[in-house]
C-alpha cells in the first residue's frame, strides 16, 4: 500500500512545491473512496525540479507498469524533458503531474489551493471546486462517480 | 447567427450520467467525514485502505490468488 505520508512528508521537506489533487485531496475535503496512488502537480521551475529530483532518488522511481530493467532516472534532464510521470517508488505509488486536464499546470491551480496540515506534513491542496471541475475534465466514468460525491458534499457543505 | 458557447450553466449528458452516481452516494457517510477535520478524514481513509489490504490479503491466503 502506497505510504501516502511518508511521500506526503518527504514532498513537503524536501521544499518541493507541488498541490496535492485526486484522490487524497477528494479524502481531505471528505471523500470516503478508495485511491491506491498519491497525484500532485509539481511547479516546472528549475530550482523545483532539482529538489524533486533529489528528494525521490532515495526511493528509487520507476515507470509504474513498465518492464523492469529500462534505463529509466527520474533525474533533472528527464523531469525537463516530459511532463506527467506515474511512478512507483519504495514508498508506493506517484503521479507527478506537470499539467491536468481541466486545470493546466501548477501556477494555474496555485489560486485554487489552500495550506492544508495532514499527516504531519503542511501541503498545498486543491480546493473543492476545482477538484470537482478538473474531475469532471478527466472524463473517466470513476472520475464522474467521484463527481457526484464531491458535488454531494458541496451541497452538504452550503446547506449546513 | 452564432451559437452561443457553451457554458457550465449548460446541461449536458455528463451531467445525467453524474446524476445516475449520485443516486448510489451515501450522504450519511458523507456527514460524517465533514464533521472531522482533514487531517483526521485522510488518516481515517489510510486506515481504511490498510484494512482493505488485510482483507485482501486474507482473502488470498484462504481462498488463492483466483478470488
Amino acid at each position: 500500500m502506497t505510504q501516502f505520508g511518508h511521500l506526503l512528508a518527504l514532498l513537503s521537506k524536501s521544499g518541493v512545491e507541488f498541490i496535492l489533487i485526486g484522490g487524497v485531496a477528494a479524502w481531505a475535503h471528505g471523500s470516503s473512496r478508495a485511491t491506491v496512488d498519491l497525484d500532485v502537480v509539481y511547479e516546472r521551475s528549475e530550482a523545483n525540479l532539482k529538489r524533486i529530483a533529489d528528494a525521490l532518488a532515495s526511493i528509487h522511481p520507476y515507470l509504474r507498469g513498465a518492464p523492469p530493467g529500462l534505463p529509466f532516472r527520474l533525474d533533472l534532464q528527464t523531469l525537463r524533458g516530459g511532463l506527467n510521470f506515474t511512478l512507483t517508488t519504495d514508498l508506493g505509488s506517484l503521479d507527478l503531474l506537470g499539467e491536468i486536464a481541466g486545470g493546466g499546470g501548477y501556477e494555474n491551480l496555485l489560486p485554487h489551493s489552500s495550506v492544508m496540515t495532514m499527516l504531519d506534513a503542511s501541503c498545498r491542496c486543491l480546493n473543492l471546486d476545482k477538484l470537482i471541475e478538473v474531475k469532471r475534465a478527466a472524463g473517466r466514468p470513476k472520475d464522474f462517480e467521484a463527481v457526484a460525491e464531491l458535488e454531494g458534499m458541496r451541497n452538504e457543505r452550503k446547506t449546513s | 447567427m452564432d451559437k452561443a458557447p457553451a457554458t457550465r450553466l449548460e446541461r449536458s449528458s455528463i451531467d445525467d450520467v453524474i446524476d445516475v452516481y449520485r443516486k448510489d452516494v451515501d450522504m450519511t457517510l458523507v456527514r460524517e467525514m465533514l464533521k472531522l477535520t482533514p487531517d483526521q478524514r485522510v488518516r481515517r481513509m489510510i486506515d481504511f485502505m490498510r484494512f482493505l489490504e488485510e482483507v485482501r490479503e486474507a482473502g488470498t491466503k484462504a481462498f488463492g490468488k483466483s478470488q
